[in-house]
């Protein structure tokens, strides 16, 4: 019954010209032929490539009477969308922005220019990621991939003291209300949260060239299935190899788009969070005026579901985030700080004159 | 096609022999017409492995028989003309003006692309496509390649048309509108093109196979199956008209397939002198969307990022300019069909030349350059349809309620 044809397989050309050659234009075709020895000897393959050919066959699913199988349903998806854990940035606005923090099962993109805050809010979230659960965290570990070298362990350990601070006081103010669970499960050891524990979990990889990148990214299904603790995936930056190596511009696009397939394939298989950092660029626009855009063009467009650009403020001194494509999310911009202990909202005094934007 | 398949529609003696000279039917019927001169003894032919083995005559009542077999059937223009009238339904999208543009809506049996620039608006209009498809009780098969299909979204487009329209559906509270609403939605995420074809396959097999389930008499006492406005309904013994989730699941074919985005997919395979399939897989396809979408009276609707269109985008300004006096008002109407064909604004839709011609109608979204984008003002135009003209422009905004 089905008619899927043979040059839409994903067969090497060699053994697609002979099936061609032989008569065989479509699956159902090769299903009725009658085993590998019957297809060997009509199409003068040698009976190993005819088992190839159909154990490719096998692994499709069998066709019945249900179009729905296969799918997922939409409720399913529903109920686990509110059921995955999201990680906070410590920023409430900047969280609020986001729908609760970034989302796990999905690709998030933050761009910005140079010196805004992107390798801090990556620092950031490898750190948050590991809030426990009790404290509504993803009590994950983090991969962090290093493509610029902006990664300072010193920093990370300074952020790492300054979360360590804020769950410490978070876990006494629960004690304070009724809940000491946690602030016992500290005291005595069986959640550890401190700064030795939050380096330990984070992966750090160092990528030099776009060929590491792309072999890193082939790896990382394996990766993850071997650490399923593992609950973000931090690239920073995700292009800044793509942007020079490249002399054929459709290769790079071709590239590009399979490592973006990839990438949210692993997101929603293994249900980490994908947090790529990109870089901007300056596109003239038609009439004479220019403005900032994420790197790669519109071909990268769709890698991340949800896109947020960090800029300067026009009217203060602030660093922003715009959010401008999300699936669920209205369009805003909130502003935030990074200080010595991290990402977090602004001082309360200076708030009013930040204006945040439309909402 | 091998000839074993043609087993019982031509004699043994025959098949053997047309067998043993032609490696496949297609090399007979590509060769045909010099086959009639070959049985003079005019020597061995490209595709044949021997002379051929037969005279006039036979070859005439061979020719006969597969052509029957083969060949698909006719349909008068009347008969196309009462199946538009009567048969094909229109699906509107839930955004006002892209079914003006569209004609009223998306139509049965057509492939429809809305390609844009990022976050135009392509992934909120599919979501709107599939709020509204819902809404009416159809069930949809929603294709995600790049992981954006949001279900709180869909609902909350749901739960403002439920608002609006008040009144259309009194007996549903509204804390069974998600619920309902999300049963409808069938969500496939393939990761490369191949998982894609496959899985469009099977889709097509079951759609197959429930249509020829549905010609044989219904046995059922008491459910009749009618085939009307919204799908199918079943009258169940009381008379009462009960749409969708009373049937069973399996029962109620999709309406619509969006696929977001068919590009994410295919740039994969594109654009290499190294990959031969590459443009092989593309075709194929937009081959196969259209015959589901023809066969089963299916909306397929897709959606296509935009690359920057070079030098010819620019010869529909030039034109005008040069034009004079004397109808430049027809010459104008042409210079903005023809440079909305080819792009809008400096972009035009991905996927190249070969992808150009398989959508039906094609739609393109760009960003209202006066306006900032945080407002949700963004402009449609209508690059490709063969029953409406092109070029025209209409403005929607993307909102909480949806895209009005």
């Amino acid at each position: 019954m089905s008619r899927q044809e043979v040059i839409t397989m994903p067969l090497p050309p060699h053994l697609r010209n002979k099936l061609l050659a032989a008569g065989f234009t479509n699956t159902g075709e090769l299903e009725r032929c009658g085993g590998p020895v019957a297809l060997a000897r009509e199409t003068g393959m040698t009976p190993e490539e005819a088992h190839e050919v159909l154990q490719l066959l096998g692994e499709r699913p069998p066709a019945g009477g249900d179009w729905r199988a296969g799918t997922i349903s939409a409720a399913t998806l529903f109920e686990a969308h509110l059921a995955a854990p999201r990680i906070v940035t410590m920023c409430r606005d900047l969280d609020e922005l986001l729908g609760g923090g970034v989302a796990t099962g999905q690709v998030t993109e933050f761009c910005g220019v140079p010196g805004v805050g992107k390798t801090q809010l990556g620092i950031q979230l490898a750190v948050n990621v590991q809030i426990p659960a009790a404290l509504a965290g993803a009590q994950g570990q983090a991969v962090y991939v290093d493509t610029e070298g902006s990664f300072m362990v010193e920093r990370c350990a300074d952020i790492a003291g300054g979360a360590v601070r804020h769950v410490t006081a978070m876990a006494e103010k629960q004690a304070a209300t009724g809940r000491p669970a946690l602030a016992e499960a500290f005291r005595s050891g069986a959640v550890v949260f401190d700064v030795a524990s939050l380096l330990r979990g984070i992966y750090y990889f160092r990528i030099h060239d776009y060929t590491e990148q792309l072999a890193l990214i082939n790896m990382l299904p394996r990766f993850l299935q071997k650490y399923p603790q593992i609950r973000l995936v931090v690239f920073d930056s995700i292009t800044f190899h793509f942007r020079q190596d490249f002399s054929d511009m459709s290769q790079r696009t071709r590239v590009a788009t399979l490592m973006a397939q990839q990438l949210i394939t692993a997101a929603q298989t293994y249900g980490v969070a994908v947090v790529l950092m990109n870089q901007v660029t300056t596109k003239v626009m038609e009439d004479g005026s220019s403005k900032l855009v994420p790197a790669l063009g519109e071909s990268w467009g769709h890698a991340a579901s949800t896109r947020v650009m960090l800029h300067w403020g026009v009217h203060d001194n602030e660093r922003h985030a715009a959010l401008f494509k999300s699936p669920h999310l209205p369009p805003g911009n909130v502003a935030f700080a990074v200080t010595a202990d991290g990402v977090r909202s602004l001082p309360r005094g200076s708030r009013g004159g930040a204006g945040s934007g439309t909402r | 096609m091998r000839w074993a398949e043609l087993n019982g529609v031509l004699p043994q003696g025959t098949l053997y022999n047309l067998a043993s000279t032609y490696p496949s039917v297609e090399a007979f019927i590509v060769n045909r017409s010099k086959a009639l001169s070959a049985t003079a003894g005019h020597g061995i032919l490209k595709g044949c492995v021997g002379p051929v083995d037969a005279d006039a005559t036979d070859m005439t009542a061979i020719e006969l028989l597969l052509d029957s077999c083969l060949a698909p059937r006719w349909r008068s223009g009347a008969q196309l003309m009462h199946e538009l009238r009567y048969s094909i339904q229109v699906l509107p999208t839930g955004c006002a003006a892209i079914d003006t543009l569209l004609g009223g809506g998306l139509r049965e049996g057509t492939l429809v692309e809305i390609a844009g620039e990022t976050s135009s608006g392509k992934t909120q209009f599919c979501l709107s496509a599939t709020a509204t498809t819902a809404y009416r009780g159809e069930a949809v098969m929603y294709v995600d390649t790049t992981g954006s299909f949001a279900p709180e979204r869909v609902v909350q487009m749901a739960e403002a048309e439920a608002t609006a329209s008040v009144g259309a559906w009194p007996q549903a509270p509204d804390a069974e509108l998600a619920p309902r609403i999300l049963r409808c939605v069938s969500v496939l995420r393939p990761c490369s093109v191949y998982d894609l074809l496959s899985s469009l396959d099977r889709l097509g097999a079951a759609l197959e196979q429930q249509q020829q389930e549905q010609e044989q008499p219904q046995q059922h006492a008491g459910l009749q199956e009618v085939q009307g406005i919204g799908g199918f309904m079943s009258r169940s013994r009381d008379g009462r008209m009960e749409i969708g989730d009373v049937l069973r699941p399996y029962r109620m074919r999709p309406r619509l397939l969006v696929i977001d985005s068919v590009s994410a997919l295919l740039s994969t395979v594109l654009g290499n002198n190294q990959h031969t399939q590459g443009t092989a897989l593309l075709t194929a396809v937009g081959r196969i969307l259209k015959q589901l979408a023809e066969q089963y009276s299916i909306v397929v609707l897709v959606t296509n990022h935009v690359t920057g269109a070079g030098p010819l985008a620019g010869v529909g300004g030039r034109g005008r300019r040069r034009v004079g006096n004397g109808g430049e008002g027809a010459a104008m109407d042409r210079c903005s069909s023809a440079s909305a064909a080819v792009g809008v604004g400096g972009l035009k839709p991905a996927l190249g030349e070969q992808w150009r011609p398989q959508p039906h109608m094609r739609v393109q979204l760009s960003m209202d350059g006066s306006q900032p984008p945080e407002s949700g003002v963004r402009v449609a135009t209508l690059t490709a349809s063969p029953v409406q003209a092109c070029g025209q422009k209409l403005e929607f905004r993307i909102a909480a309620a949806g895209l009005l």
